[in-house]
């Protein structure tokens, strides 16, 4: 912390007004319990808005549910902001991009598929794919090195942290005279 | 524990049976009473509370070494500080104010209310470069006698949340909007109660010749468990007859948008306000009506918020918390810490540490909450943070280490 007291998020004027959300989940990354962390992370204008890291609430049995409830706590806070900029004057036309790094999860999204590993998964992770359909949300699939939400789930070896923090928009504020 | 042992110790040491050594032993020893954490833990304002006026714990049970920590040499008792001129006049403005604003009316008690004793807070107020700016006395209500349902009914005031606030700047650096921002002076005194609360008169100003009546207030007082909240209806009551429309899922934020299309944003934090938009004449509309209404300090570019820094260029918006960043490492003695690159180890591993040596629970969180109001800024310090604070109830060496 001691040598980075200076940074701070830059907010780029003129720059994309869309609002895009990343998606990630360290699964049973507590020693204690195995539950799994989600976070996630809000862009807007080349910099971060909101984010999040928590532990989840409930211990998952593979990946895909992980990253399950934590698209499915991002997609929460994507209907909040949704609602708050409508109310600044912002119009979204489509429906929001969450960037996911995992496929199988956008397949549940879209898909009521049933099978043996996803069939327990409860109700109100089902909100996620309710959102799909409306079309308020739209999940993509994004490669982890893209990924700006992982470094809300894990420790991330120095280079990619650096670059992580690059692309959240945090970087030196410069000197005010 | 003592009762019935009134017995001097010689005497004990004759009379008493063998089975009461223990006891006596005890007695000889007296084991210190253990403190409680509470009575260990200094009350410390976060740092960035320190631009507001508090509505609570402002009561006489805060001892008086904790509150010299904050206000170092101003006067703590009406007494000393009548004896000097300038607190002298300070409480004669601030009477003077209230009497302004029509705060309270002079009424006989009615039977069976109860009055709210006032006291005086003295502070001096330094201005950005440290130098003396003015003497305050601020009369203040003690609310801590207030009960609820009795007293006041409702206390909740709704504050922006810190979200918010990142997306209207984001969303006005992306428009190219600059950012205005407002301080509502003696902002609680504006609030109007709904319930009636009637209060002693002020030490000092005691009027000789009704010296038992009391004041029935009309408006807040600081200190008064109600004045958040009548602060807020009575703001938001002024937004909405300006045309102002009120956001359902964030209840600080308003916006007015013109037949043209031209918008106006304002939020809302207790007694500090932001604005943005892109109409000039909206603008000046909106501080005119404003300054009308209440006491205002333009405060300008927003430039500092809730322990924010914020840095509105020609090209794009910064923000961050380098002030208080540096007051968190002063004040866990870390300023000589090395700095590091990357906030954990990877591959590190966190768990509970049964056998580890315990570490004091309300040191640890305290830096846990610091670093958690600087995530503020800075999201890729979130996830250590969140981290450690799942440590909070059972911290030991190792997390402190961890944490720092």
């Amino acid at each position: 912390m001691k040598g980075t007291t200076n940074f701070g998020i830059f907010y780029k004027k003129g720059g994309s007004d869309e609002l895009i959300a990343f998606t990630d989940s360290d699964y049973a990354g507590d020693l204690e319990d195995r539950k799994s962390t989600s976070g996630y992370v809000f862009m807007l204008s080349s910099g971060a808005v909101s984010w999040s890291s928590k532990k989840q609430p409930v211990v998952t049995l593979s990946t895909i549910e992980a990253e399950f409830v934590a698209a499915a706590s991002c997609a929460c806070q994507v209907v909040w902001m949704r609602r708050i900029l409508e109310k600044l004057g912002h119009s979204h036309g489509n429906s929001t991009t969450i960037f996911c790094d995992n496929s199988s999860t956008i397949k549940l999204s879209k898909n009521p598929v049933m099978h043996g590993r996803s069939k327990h998964i409860d109700v109100r992770f089902h909100f996620l794919r309710d959102l799909t359909k409306e079309g308020t949300v739209e999940l993509i699939y994004c490669g982890t090195q893209d990924q700006a939400a992982d470094v809300m789930t894990k420790p991330l070896k120095l280079e990619s942290f650096l670059k992580m923090r690059e692309l959240l928009g945090v970087r030196e504020v410069p000197a005010v005279n | 524990m003592n009762e019935g042992r009134t017995v001097t110790n010689g005497i004990v040491e004759e009379v008493a049976p063998p089975e009461t050594v223990n006891e006596r032993r005890l007695q000889r020893q007296p084991v210190a009473p253990p403190e409680t954490v509470n009575e260990r833990r200094l009350r410390r304002q976060p740092v960035w509370m320190n631009n507001y006026d508090v509505g609570e714990g402002l009561s006489e049970e805060e001892n008086e070494a904790n509150v010299a920590l904050f206000t170092s040499d101003d006067p703590f008792y009406f007494e000393e500080a009548v004896k000097s001129s300038k607190w002298r006049e300070a409480m004669d403005s601030e009477i003077k104010a209230i009497k302004k604003n029509k705060t309270w009316v002079l009424t006989d008690l009615p039977a069976g209310a109860k009055k709210i004793g006032v006291k005086w807070v003295y502070k001096t107020k330094l201005n950005e470069h440290g130098d003396i700016d003015k003497y305050k006395a601020r009369l203040v209500a003690k609310g801590y006698v207030q009960q609820h349902g009795i007293d006041y009914t409702e206390v909740f005031a709704p504050v922006a949340r810190l979200d918010t606030i990142r997306l209207i700047v984001a969303f006005a650096a992306t428009k190219g909007w600059i950012i205005y921002q407002f301080d509502v002076k003696s902002a609680f005194l504006h609030g109007e109660l709904s319930e009636e609360v009637y209060v002693e008169q002020p030490r000092g100003y005691e009027l000789y010749d009704h010296p038992q009546k009391v004041y029935k207030l009309k408006k807040a007082l600081y200190g008064l468990k109600q004045a958040p909240r009548a602060w807020f209806s009575r703001i938001e009551a002024h937004f909405l007859t300006e045309g102002f429309e009120k956001c359902h899922n964030e209840h600080t934020l308003f916006t007015k948008t013109s037949k043209e299309g031209k918008i106006l944003i304002v939020s809302l934090y207790v007694d500090d306000l932001i604005f943005t938009g892109n109409d000039e004449a909206m603008f000046n509309e909106f501080k005119s009506s404003m300054v009308r209404e209440f006491d205002m300090t333009d405060l300008g570019k927003m430039r500092y918020f809730l322990g924010i820094e914020i840095l509105q260029m020609a090209d794009g918006t910064y923000i961050s918390q380098r002030k208080y960043s540096l007051d968190v490492l002063k004040r866990f003695g870390m300023e000589e810490s090395n700095s590091v690159k990357n906030p954990i180890v990877p591959g590190g591993k966190v768990f509970k540490d049964q056998e580890g040596v315990k570490v004091d629970t309300t040191f640890f969180k305290q830096v846990v909450g610091s670093l958690m109001y600087l995530t503020a800024t800075r999201p890729d310090l979130m996830f250590v943070v969140s981290l450690i604070s799942r440590y909070a109830a059972q911290p030991t060496e190792l997390h402190l280490q961890v944490a720092k």
